[in-house]
């Protein structure tokens, strides 16, 4: 079988096993979890996986300061052997340098994000790179100043419970990324829907 | 009677139907020509196009044209402001060629905004090079200077204030304040504020006026769709379209 058409098939089994883990019985935090049929694992296994947080190669690229808005755009490479997606807002917590954290809003709403519709399922071969936009704001608050800018940003992939930790320096701004508004991220989608991105990474 | 518009890093196809829908209808879309982070409006003659099309769909129909550079530039000498201005401006009547109903305003006064981020510090020599360039720029040397040199910035803000440097290096025509916002997340186009922008006043004898004033920044307000929201009344001093393209 051409390697395309197993490519399609296994996004289609993926697709299936979404559809199933959503309509399967919903379970609260103490129950224990209902186990898989044996069809289900099969479905399951070769529809490929969540990518996790230690086969992606996660970094700051693209950085922007545009009035008031200040952001940049998390890269995700799959660098583990296996193709893998990804589903999601990533989770994205700001770290200040005396160790206060803000969790970032989930919004669609920043920098050049594309007019998608849905929440799509990034598929990621072997190299290939997912994006999500994250932005704050270095407006000061009518009533006084901005608190310290946050050092560092906690990255976790949707789906992941280990994170990475970026420093989170805005090269375009020349500064760390301001805290005056907290932060917002927004979904990943793949690098076809950002092409931009393609052209000058790294910045 | 007060005029509303929408800044946007997006592009105006992208954003202008749910803007128009959600916080109500522009007199005026403002974009950002080169250099600039981003995708900017001069990225080719089919984006320009595309937004200008937008634009007009969106009823606007008129076009506010700023540019950021890197900000680290800003601090710099007076070449690197030139050599910014230079790219702005090829930017500018790159569109203008692209695009074939945007014309330049009726009144021969064109703004056009340099984006000075709220922690940026902006040198003399930088603003020099900058509006120097931008205010004697003779349009495609037919003879006619369009161009008007303006700063998007926290008025009073900055190291020996912003005002304060751009009086002391003349050149500056008008004020874009992005001070105060947070008061005002809950106005829109559909219900502008009263008048309440942070001006030049308090820390420059001199300065420029404050008539442009971002009062609603979509991180700031949590706004759901990609645009900031501005108040002045800025369609007599920006391009316009004749027609769709």
């Amino acid at each position: 079988m051409p390697s395309c058409l197993t490519h399609q098939l296994v996004k289609v089994l993926a697709l299936i096993a979404l559809i199933l883990a959503a309509c399967g019985p919903a379970t609260s935090g103490n129950s224990p979890s209902v186990p898989a049929s044996p069809n289900e694992t099969a479905i399951q296994s070769s529809a490929g996986q969540t990518c996790s947080t230690s086969r992606l190669r996660i970094s700051i690229v693209n950085s922007s300061a545009a009035a008031g808005t200040v952001g940049a755009w998390l890269r995700f490479v799959n660098v583990g052997a296996a193709p893998c997606y990804l589903l999601g807002w990533p989770t994205v917590v700001g770290v200040t340098g005396s160790g206060a954290t803000t969790s970032a809003r989930e919004t669609n709403a920043e920098l050049a994000f594309p007019l998608i519709t849905g929440v799509p399922s990034v598929w990621l071969d072997q190299g290939e790179a997912a994006f999500a936009a994250f932005a704050g704001s270095d407006t000061p608050p009518a009533t006084g100043g901005c608190p310290p800018a946050y050092q560092t940003l906690r990255v976790t992939p949707p789906g992941n419970k280990e994170s990475v930790s970026l420093p989170a320096w805005i090269p375009y701004f020349n500064n760390e990324l301001p805290a005056c508004a907290g932060i917002d991220v927004t979904m990943l989608v793949p690098a076809s829907a950002v092409p931009e991105l393609n052209q000058s990474p790294g910045s | 009677v007060a005029e509303g518009g929408y800044d946007t890093a997006n592009l105006i196809q992208n954003v202008y139907s749910k803007a128009d829908s959600k916080y109500g209808t522009p007199a005026y879309w403002v974009r950002y020509f080169s250099p600039a982070p981003n995708t900017p409006i001069n990225s080719s003659s089919s984006n320009a196009n595309t937004e200008c099309r937008a634009d007009w769909d969106s009823l606007a129909k008129h076009l506010i044209p700023i540019t950021s550079p890197l900000q680290s530039r800003l601090s710099g000498i007076s070449a690197e402001g030139l050599a910014d201005a230079q790219a702005f401006v090829s930017a500018l009547v790159n569109v203008w060629l692209w695009v074939i109903p945007l014309r330049l305003p009726v009144n021969g006064f064109l703004r056009c905004w340099l984006d000075q981020e709220a922690s940026t510090s902006m040198s003399t020599a930088y603003w020099s090079g900058w509006s120097g360039y931008i205010n004697t720029y003779n349009w495609e040397g037919q003879g006619f200077y369009p161009l008007f040199a303006c700063l998007y910035c926290n008025p009073c803000g900055g190291a020996g204030h912003n005002c304060t440097t751009v009086q002391s290096a003349h050149g500056c025509y008008a004020i874009w304040s992005n001070e105060p916002e947070s008061p005002y997340c809950g106005y829109s186009l559909k219900n502008l504020p009263a008048w309440h922008a942070n001006s030049c006043s308090s820390c420059a004898s001199n300065a420029p006026s404050t008539d442009f004033w971002q009062f609603a920044e979509q991180v700031v307000c949590n706004l759901t769709v990609n645009v900031d929201m501005d108040e002045g009344t800025l369609t007599p001093y920006s391009f316009y379209l004749s027609a769709r393209p």
